[in-house]
């Protein structure tokens, strides 16, 4: 008896820890989201480049699409956001595919005179232990 | 320091530019308050300017539509009165109507012909779908069909003979894409982009509804009408809104601002570097103008400019965009303007410093103090070279440009080269400069060999403490020594203290070349490796969440109420598949994918496919659950994602379902058909570098599957796979399999223990490496030599100068000539005929595929044309053959192998203009042409269908879409041999192209020099001729010509001595005279007054005294000035700094009340060599000159500055000038315009200063003075 309550407590303590972890891979992944949503937001790039992987797929609104550099990737996105005028942007749906999370969520934008509503994905991977933006798509 | 500020301001406020600059601030504040007042006005106003914009964007619109409808109208208007168009409907001349046709194909749009009846008679170049003409007039009309997934414009014009239409011309233009699709599916412009970018605003279009304006709020309505003045529908644009006016108001502010700044920091620029070009030394001048150049530089930056100004592909940073320094680098052409300055600062300050290395020979260091200097120096270089190689793999990691593909680079390409160039020519000036500037003793090789010692210690310690240094131990040493060789040279070449010269700028050009050409492959190598292990690692990743989530969408955006309607109303689903699928970000993203609609009868009544499929064995069948899944066959070999959705009806009942699947063959990575995301990962480079990528899968060590069929037995188990690599995720290996050498990366599945994924890029063997080198050292060649010409022509435009050139130069050109144009022309035929070839083997291929479908058709069918459109047979045939065809009956389609295409109007359903003529008008047999999809090209093989009774009973057209891609492939490798090659022949052709004209023109060179040589007086000068053709025996002539010369100068220097000393004796004699006789007339009359025993004895004593003594000092006088004249040269020559001894000699004309002296040096240092009492008598006396020629009244100013190698003394005065008839004489002895004089001074002056290796010179005006200038010599403390 004494054992099984032993094991009991030992499984509940690993649950406990690895729940404990999941959150906190969460709100690290949560907290690159979050970057992303208040860079949007504010038309500021600065806020979220900082979370860009070596190679990031890049995808604009009228613009090329692939793989570029992080810093191909800043530059890119940054033009983007220059040429609009942002009226407000937050993630509305966040989700995992193949444990590999992603948000996605609707930008408006006043560009050229108009009103333009941008759909904005983001998927996140991990490299070194960390979270960073694998793919960034305004569609 | 304060000096040369206090002097640059000055000269700062006394310039116009001073005004201006303050002008244009002013201006700057004036746009905020202008700014601010139209913002006001916009607000008070808005109601009409708001009225007044609209109007204005109506018309606009209008105009524009206008002019569109115009042009194919005018087109269609000219077609219908071409007389051979009119001659072959009238006659049903057939073949001339697609001759007279084809003239048109120039044109945009598509153009056909009909008959009165509104039969088709002929048609020239096919534009997407097919829409056949249904409306006539009498009169040109136009109007708007809108196909499934195009919009056209359509014009028709009537054929008119004797004013009755006989036919109808009916010209067609792509107008609008109902959807967002890619455009890998649009081969024409779309009018509705181009209307866009014009205006510089959206507008929608919408002729469906064609006599409704909008109703809904904030949305302009504006009617577009036909060119019969018919109503043909609206256009929509949303409403302005105040705050879009105040921004755009406040937009065009900011530009004005901008501009405003750029031409203050251009001003800036031009005016500093005027103010500062002759009043200070070079060295700081080079560093005030290379500081002003960079703070303009960051001024740029920080207003965007000219990134924000100028929308064009090099400043796009999809093609570079680095990092480095706040932005200098952010795409090609900011990265050409940092690189531009950076050579112009790096050469400008580079310039005076290789010089005055070469100068200072031998420095006084404490030993300790140069050995520290030494290793800091060697650490900056090293800190440098990192920079620098960071910058070359930024260049490659940061951009998507192509650099070892085979095909000529485009313009960015180009464009990145030169930015290259530049860039390591300033690493190689300021990298030797650095290593020089350690070392003084050009001479002593055994100080060389210890700097170099310590130089590569810093190196290894570098190394070791660097964790991961851009480049090894042995590079760094390699480039260590290189730049060390080329310092050493340098320093040899500069000549007459000229450091950058032809020599020197090839020297350093030439390895910088090299450099770039060495470090860019690096990059190039190192960068297409770490794709290949981020490609490795996206290829074994499960899931790509991207197309997961597009599939997703796409579900959502299908499996819809609306859907739901369709199904259960049964109407033609045929094309719902398409339709929606053009609908959802698939579609816009150019993925290959196949959409299902499944009714509620499990029942398939839409599919649509687009792109080449690998089909999944199972049965879309009706679920009531959504999914995403991904299967996997052949071991992960094919991944399918598969997403199904049910639809429901609104009482939540099922309706039906939609299935979506895109698929990627992992083996087909390279080739068009694959999916988008693959190809833009890889980039063009991947195919030039790796000749072909393999994908395997490993369980347990052991292989169990690859695509490299050849290998299949050779390869069996992971190499290497030791306990360190096992342990890692993914680990890199380079393999020789088979005598073939393959770059592999090993990557750990995440799905599966034990198993890997392996992906090998196939290299090419050494001699393709090396070429591949070879080859970028020939753009960065041309870019080097392309830099030089300009420069050359700049230089010769600068100084004015003529177009000359000099024997070896022209002998050079002629042999570069000579040898450059065979290879030209035998590169371009090469080229040609591989590409004929291709072509040929293409054609002969095409001939064997349609010849296989003909004999198939044969066998299956009795050629009639009911049987052929059986769409079934025709994909079994396709099937087994493994060959996609369509058929054609007359010109339209009745059958194809891949009809989805076809259905969704990206493909025309008629015939080609040229197949039909060529198969049907011509009777050829077999016809081969281009086409295209979107920027696709592929070929087209066309075969005629004969039947039973020898009657043409179909075309079958054969694409080679799907093989394209392999066929480029192989072209591309031939370039990269061929390319390599030529530049190795024409680096052959350059070297002995400069070989053999150095050799030829070396005698001519060698009379040259002599004749240079003698001329300067030099007639000890002997050729050493060694050659006994006719050019040895001209040297010989030329040699015994100089003695005889030399012989006959030095008797006629016996006889002008003797000549010169007899006119001395003369003027000496006549000179000593004329103070002699009132000397004697005085003792004469001393002699009278004594013997008289004159009571005034006293008085006549003493004039007497007074007139002798007097006349005794002329006498010293001119004795004094003929020995300063003739005196040898037994000079004391001492460095002596120059301003001391002008300040001594001012001093003494203190006396002068009414002249006021200004003395002003702007060097503090200047040492000539000199006998100073010489120099200060040559200085005193032009002074004395000066004041005498104001009469004692004015002002004389000094103005001292070094001159490059010279101090150059400005002595100028405000009298009356000289004449010009005496300008010519005042340096001549004997010449004076005084009377108390022996006309010596001016002379004695230039004599002393041509002693002194210096020159000089004056300038004169009645107005404003005369100005002496004096140059001479400087000394450095070495010397």
């Amino acid at each position: 008896m004494k054992l099984i309550i032993h094991i009991s407590l030992m499984l509940l303590a690993l649950i406990a820890l690895n729940l404990t972890a999941q959150e906190v891979g969460q709100e690290l992944n949560r907290e690159v989201f979050n970057a992303i949503e208040s860079g949007v937001d504010a038309g500021d790039i600065d806020r979220f480049a900082g979370y860009f992987a070596k190679q990031v797929y890049v995808s604009t609104r009228g613009g090329e699409s692939g793989y570029f550099s992080s810093s191909q990737a800043y530059y890119i996105i940054k033009n983007f956001l220059t040429a609009r005028k942002p009226l407000g942007f937050s993630f509305t749906t966040y989700g995992f595919a193949d444990e590999i999370p992603f948000a996605t969520g609707s930008a408006l934008f006043r560009f050229k005179g108009n009103r333009e509503s941008v759909q904005v994905y983001a998927a996140l991977s991990k490299s070194n232990g960390k979270w960073v933006i694998d793919k960034i798509n305004f569609y | 320091m304060p000096n040369l500020i206090s002097n640059f301001y000055s000269q700062f406020v006394k310039r116009r530019f001073f005004y201006l600059f303050f002008f244009i601030l002013f201006l700057i504040a004036i746009s905020f308050l202008v700014e601010n007042f139209f913002v006001k006005s916009i607000e008070i106003d808005w109601e009409t300017i708001s009225i007044e914009k609209t109007a204005l964007l109506i018309s606009q619109s209008q105009n524009h539509f206008q002019n569109f409808q115009n042009d194919a109208a005018s087109l269609a208007a000219r077609i219908a009165r071409y007389e051979p168009i009119v001659k072959s409907v009238s006659g049903g001349d057939e073949q001339l109507l697609f001759q007279s046709l084809k003239i048109f194909e120039v044109y945009s749009g598509s153009v056909e012909v009909y008959d009165s009846e509104l039969d088709l008679l002929g048609w020239s170049k096919s534009i997407g779908s097919d829409i056949k003409l249904d409306r006539i007039s009498p009169k040109p009309f136009s109007y708007i069909k809108q196909g499934s997934i195009f919009s056209w414009l359509l014009i028709v014009h009537p054929i008119l003979k004797n004013d009755l239409p006989i036919g109808y011309v009916f010209v067609k233009k792509l107008f609008d894409v109902n959807y967002p699709l890619s455009n890998r599916f649009i081969s024409s412009e779309i009018f509705e982009e181009a209307f866009t970018q014009s205006l510089d605003y959206p507008v929608s279009f919408d002729f469906s509804d064609r006599l409704k304006a909008s109703e809904v709020k904030g949305v302009i309505s504006i009617p577009f009408k036909a060119i019969d003045g018919s109503f043909l529908g609206y256009g929509y644009r949303q409403a302005y809104t105040k705050g879009a006016v105040i921004d755009e108001v406040k937009q065009n502010f900011l530009s004005v601002r901008v501009f405003l700044i750029i031409f203050l920091s251009l001003f800036v620029l031009f005016y500093s570097s005027k103010i500062v070009h002759t009043r200070v030394r070079f060295f700081y001048r080079a560093l005030i103008t290379a500081a002003v150049l960079w703070i303009v530089r960051f001024l740029w930056l920080a207003i965007d400019f000219p990134t924000g100004f100028f929308p064009i592909s090099i400043f796009d940073p999809s093609y570079f965009a680095s990092g480095f320094g706040f932005g200098i680098a952010k795409s090609i052409g900011e990265l050409l303007i940092t690189s531009i300055i950076l050579i112009a600062s790096v050469v400008y300050i580079g310039y005076d410093a290789l010089i005055s290395i070469n100068r200072n020979s031998k420095l006084n260091l404490n030993s300790v103090i140069w050995l520290i200097i030494l290793i800091l120096i060697s650490i900056t270089f090293l800190f440098l070279l990192r920079g620098y190689t960071a910058i070359v793999n930024s260049g490659v990691f940061d951009s998507n440009l192509s650099y070892i593909n085979p095909e000529f680079p485009p313009f960015e390409l180009l464009i990145m080269y030169l930015c290259l160039f530049l860039i390591s020519a300033s690493f190689v000036l300021i990298s030797t400069l650095l290593i020089l500037y350690s070392y003084w003793n050009k001479n002593n090789y055994l100080g060389w060999l210890f700097v170099f010692v310590i130089f590569i210690v810093a190196s290894f310690i570098y190394g070791e403490l660097h964790p991961n240094p851009l480049t090894s131990n042995l590079e760094r040493s390699l480039i260590i020594s290189g730049l060390l060789i080329i310092g050493i040279i340098s320093q040899k070449f500069i000549k007459h203290s000229k450091a950058i010269n032809t020599k020197n700028a090839l020297l350093f050009g030439m390895s910088a070349v090299l450099l770039a050409a060495y470090f860019l492959f690096s990059a190039v190598q190192f960068d297409m490796r770490s794709k290949l292990k981020s490609f490795a690692s996206e290829v074994a990743r499960p899931v790509d969440n991207w197309i997961a989530f597009m599939i997703d969408e796409a579900l959502n955006q299908i499996a819809t109420k609306e859907t739901a309607d369709r199904l259960k109303s049964h109407s033609d689903l045929k094309n719902y598949a398409f339709t929606e699928w053009a609908k959802t970000i698939l579609s816009r993203e150019g993925y290959n994918c196949r959409v299902t609609i499944i009714n509620g009868d499990d029942r398939i009544v839409s599919n649509f496919q687009v792109g080449s499929m690998t089909t999944i064995e199972q049965k879309p069948t009706i679920r009531a659950s959504r999914s995403i899944m991904v299967w996997e066959e052949e071991e992960g070999f094919v991944k399918h994602y598969v997403g199904f959705a049910p639809i429901f009806f609104e009482d939540k009942t099922l309706a039906g379902a939609v299935r979506i699947e895109v698929s990627a063959t992992r083996g087909e990575l390279f080739r068009s058909d694959s999916y988008e995301i693959i190809k833009t990962y890889t980039g063009n480079d991947f195919k030039a570098y790796y000749k072909k990528l393999y994908y395997s899968e490993f369980i347990n060590d052991w292989r169990i599957y690859t695509s490299n069929r050849e290998l299949a037995s050779v390869y069996r188990s992971i190499p290497l796979a030791d306990s360190l690599l096992r342990n890692k995720n993914n680990f890199f290996v380079e393999e020789i399999v088979d005598g073939k050498y393959f770059e592999t990366v090993y990557v750990k599945s995440t799905d599966q223990q034990n198993k890997y994924i392996a992906l090998s890029g196939e290299r090419g063997d050494v001699v393709r490496d090396v070429l591949n080198f070879l080859r970028l050292s020939l753009f960065f060649l041309v870019v080097c030599c392309t830099i030089y010409f300009i420069l050359w022509l700049v230089i010769i435009g600068y100084r004015k100068r003529k177009f000359e050139f000099n024997f070896r130069t022209k002998l050079l050109i002629a042999f570069i000539i000579v040898s450059v144009i065979p290879i030209i022309v035998i590169s371009y035929y090469n080229r040609e005929i591989a590409t004929q070839r291709a072509s040929e083997l293409n054609r002969t291929n095409l001939e064997k595929q349609t010849d296989v479908i003909y004999s198939h058709i044969k066998k299956s069918f009795s050629l009639k044309s009911d049987y052929l459109s059986n769409s079934e047979l025709i994909s079994e045939i396709a099937i087994s053959t493994g060959i996609d065809f369509s058929l054609y009956s007359n010109s339209e389609i009745i059958a194809s192998s891949k009809p989805e295409l076809l259905d969704a109007e990206i493909i025309d359903r008629r015939i080609s203009p040229d197949a039909y003529y060529n198969i049907k008008i011509l009777g050829r047999q077999f016809f081969v042409e281009s086409q295209a999809i979107g920027t696709f090209e592929y070929l087209v093989g066309y075969q005629a269908v004969i039947n039973k009774q020898d009657q043409l009973a179909g075309i079958i057209a054969v694409p080679t879409l799907y093989n394209q891609a392999s066929i480029e492939e192989d072209l591309q490798e031939r370039n990269t041999y061929l390319l390599g090659v030529y530049t190795i022949v024409l680096l052959i052709a350059f070297s002995l192209g400069i070989f053999f004209a150095g050799q030829i023109s070396k005698p001519i060179r060698r009379l040259t020099d002599a004749a240079i040589q003698v001329g300067e007086g030099n007639f000890d000068y002997k050729i050493p001729s060694t050659r006994r053709d006719e050019l040895g025996k001209l040297e010989q002539t030329f040699n015994e010509m100089i003695d005889e010369i030399s012989q006959k100068r030095e008797e006629l220097i016996k006889y002008e001595k003797e000549l010169a000393w007899k006119e001395m004796a003369k003027q000496v004699a006549h000179e000593i005279k004329n103070p002699l006789t009132p000397i004697k007339l005085a003792v004469q009359h001393l002699q009278q007054a004594f013997k008289d025993k004159a009571d005034n004895f006293d008085d006549i004593l003493k004039k007497a005294v007074s007139m002798i003594t007097e006349q005794v000092e002329t006498l010293t006088r001119i004795a004094s000035e003929f020995s300063n004249f003739g005196r040898l040269p037994s000079r004391k020559l001492e460095k002596y700094e120059v301003n001391e001894i002008l300040k001594e000699a001012i001093h003494l004309f203190e006396q002068y009340n009414n002249v006021n002296f200004k003395f002003n040096s702007f060097a503090p240092e200047l040492r000539v060599n000199a006998d100073k009492e010489e120099l200060r008598r040559a200085f005193i006396n032009i002074i004395r000159n000066s004041i005498q020629a104001m009469n004692e009244k004015g002002s004389v100013s000094i103005f001292v500055e070094q001159v490059d190698e010279n101090v150059q003394i400005n002595i100028h005065d405000t009298g009356q000038g000289i004449s010009d008839e005496i300008q010519n004489k005042i340096f001549e002895p004997n010449f004076s315009t005084k009377t108390d004089g022996m006309g010596l001074g001016l002379a004695i002056v230039k004599k002393t200063i041509d002693d002194l290796g210096g020159a000089i010179s004056f300038t004169t005006d009645k107005d404003t003075g005369t100005t002496f200038i004096i140059t001479i010599p400087l000394v450095t403390d070495n010397e």
